[in-house]
């Protein structure tokens, strides 16, 4: 069965097309296409921002689970104070860090006595098996409770009030133990200088 | 200065782009059968992503941004580069035809091609600089061509070696990526970006 | 009808972009390393050709034959944005895993390949069967992979550890090398296999 479109092709190729249709014929598909576009994100921008919120109260909330509400502290840049019954129980800062693949983007949880509560890792390029363990038990378990000076990264498994280095992830372990205690020092600052 | 030659170093060797970020596959491996033609590969792709990454980052910063229209990054990006890859190729066809020659001709095959769409795209990520985006993507062309050079050599070399029949081809070219990629694995942690 | 399942058919086996065609290979390695990002892109390019298939054979006397390919890549980078613009509004974690690798999906060869191919020179319904073809093989063969190094290279499967701890990872597979090497096997295998189908079909005598 001859395809009668191709017929129509063949006519159509020995038309001579002037710029002006070959242009238009481009713009308009560009227009529809942006309309397309701009027509989905102003439907779905704000979803995709509420839901960002709420990840980001969620991570919070897993960091600090008994605060009732969390506030931006001002001054300061993406922290955020945890209170409960009024109080505040603690600080969820920020971390950073050069780890061995590349940065390593931390939130800490801090009580305003310099302890630390709780940490997750949100950003990180580890080598997975790895560096990348430092988001799992034991390593991470290690810090709870720890205060600035425990901050220390060691390989004798009789130090347990240090933080032991993973096995072949020293890199990636003294990387996360820093960004950690500088947070705790930051927190530590901010709290004293109030 | 040092940051920049850091940065330089990170794209060719560190982060390639061909062998550990798994861009610009299909002109890897369909390229890589003639050292000549990768050189010219190599040349015609490194020049592309400097010129495009440059442009693209002034279109993002001056027109994407401030208006806030980053949603339309990846289309503005797509049609401005292959746009600008088919003018580029008619302006060296006709005034610089030796360099026509030499590697003008791959230029198509790029227009559309996902490392060279890639290398602004991981710039915006990465908020770049201008100076930074444009060494950046120096080294990305640079790392392709290091990798995509590699290989060919390496490929000739395995004209004259006895290949199982059903790995004889890609597969075979698959395998041996895969050990360029493990030697490039040993530059990783070498640079603490 | 018949003839619809064979456009689709040839997709997935016959010409599989990915262990035939060798086309948009690019992903196949990158995302690959989880099942679970496996399938999502799968899914998000199975969307995209299929429906760039669709829009491209609807409007195929209308755009003019000059500024096809311009026109063509329009219409992917509209459907790849929608397709980022909702992934990064409902599932938000799926969105960050995929990265730039999402966007890229605008610049598959085997996308705009259908389009020119196939899509501009036929009728809607088997354009469509065409796309979904061709996006369930590249799914499928997506997956394979990622089942496979998510296997091997962590012992979970979506997430589920399958392997107890007895079994001590073999972390290449989960980076580069293990990537290229395990599809160098797997485009040899399938190569082996099709081989083999051919000839029990030719034994048969159905060729």
């Amino acid at each position: 069965m001859p395809d009668e479109n191709n017929d129509l092709h063949n006519v159509k190729h020995e038309k001579q097309y002037s710029i002006f249709q070959i242009a238009m014929n481009l713009t308009v598909a560009c227009f529809i296409s942006g309309a397309i576009i701009a027509g989905t994100y102003f439907i779905t921008a704000p979803i995709a921002v509420e839901k960002a919120a709420a990840m980001k109260t969620d991570a919070m909330k897993s960091l600090v689970v008994d605060a009732q509400k969390f506030n931006p502290v001002k001054g300061k840049k993406e922290w955020f104070s945890a209170e409960k019954n009024g109080k505040i129980i603690a600080y969820v800062v920020p971390a950073e860090s050069k780890g061995y693949g590349g940065a390593i983007k931390m939130l800490v949880s801090v009580t305003p006595e310099g302890k630390i509560i709780e940490f997750t890792i949100l950003d990180s390029k580890e080598t997975p098996g790895l560096g990348d363990n430092a988001s799992k038990d034991p390593f991470r378990n290690q810090f709870k409770g720890k205060v600035t000076k425990d901050l220390e990264v060691v390989k004798d498994k009789t130090k347990v009030n240090n933080i032991q280095a993973m096995t072949g992830a020293t890199i990636s372990s003294k990387a996360v133990t820093k960004g950690i205690k500088e947070a705790v020092q930051q927190v530590t600052q901010f709290v004293g200088g109030k | 200065m040092g940051h920049y030659l850091t940065l330089l170093a990170s794209a060719v060797v560190v982060n390639n782009f061909v062998l550990t970020r798994f861009l610009g596959l299909c002109i890897f491996f369909g390229v890589s059968k003639s050292l000549n033609a990768s050189i010219g590969m190599g040349m015609a792709v490194t020049s592309v992503m400097t010129l495009s990454s440059m442009l693209a980052w002034v279109v993002y910063h001056f027109v994407l941004a401030p208006f806030h229209l980053t949603f339309l990054t990846t289309a503005v990006f797509v049609l401005l580069i292959a746009s600008f890859v088919q003018l580029l190729e008619m302006i060296i066809k006709k005034h610089a035809p030796t360099l026509y020659n030499m590697w003008g001709i791959y230029l198509l095959l790029i227009a559309t091609n996902c490392v060279v769409l890639g290398v602004p795209l991981i710039n915006v990520e990465s908020n770049l600089s201008f100076l930074e985006s444009t060494v950046s993507a120096v080294g990305a062309g640079l790392g392709f061509a290091l990798a995509i050079i590699l290989m060919a050599s390496l490929r000739e070399k395995l004209r004259l070696a006895d290949v199982p029949k059903p790995l004889e081809g890609l597969g075979i070219a698959f395998i041996l990526a895969g050990m360029l990629a493990l030697a490039f694995l040993g530059f990783s942690g070498m640079i603490p970006v | 009808m018949r003839e619809l399942w064979n456009i689709f058919k040839k997709g997935i086996i016959a010409e599989n972009p990915i262990f035939v065609l060798a086309l948009s290979l690019c992903p196949a390695l990158a995302v690959t390393s989880s099942a679970l990002n496996s399938l999502t892109m799968g899914l998000a390019v199975m969307f995209v050709i299929t429906v760039n298939n669709t829009v491209v054979s609807i409007t195929r006397k209308v755009v003019n034959p000059k500024v096809r390919v311009p026109v063509y890549i329009t219409s992917v980078a509209t459907i790849v944005t929608v397709v980022q613009l909702v992934l990064q509004a409902y599932v938000p974690l799926l969105y960050k895993a995929l990265g730039i690798y999402l966007a890229l999906i605008v610049v598959f060869a085997i996308i705009l390949a259908r389009a020119e191919v196939y899509a501009s020179k036929n009728k809607v319904v088997p354009s469509f069967f065409d796309g979904l073809g061709m996006g369930c093989g590249f799914a499928l063969a997506l997956l394979s992979i990622g089942i496979i190094r998510e296997l091997l290279g962590s012992g979970a499967i979506f997430g589920i550890q399958v392997l107890g701890s007895w079994y001590n990872p073999a972390l290449i597979m989960i980076l580069p090398p293990g990537a290229f090497i395990l599809i160098g096997y797997m485009v040899a295998g399938f190569k082996m296999w099709t081989q083999h189908m051919e000839k029990v079909k030719l034994e048969r005598g159905e060729i």
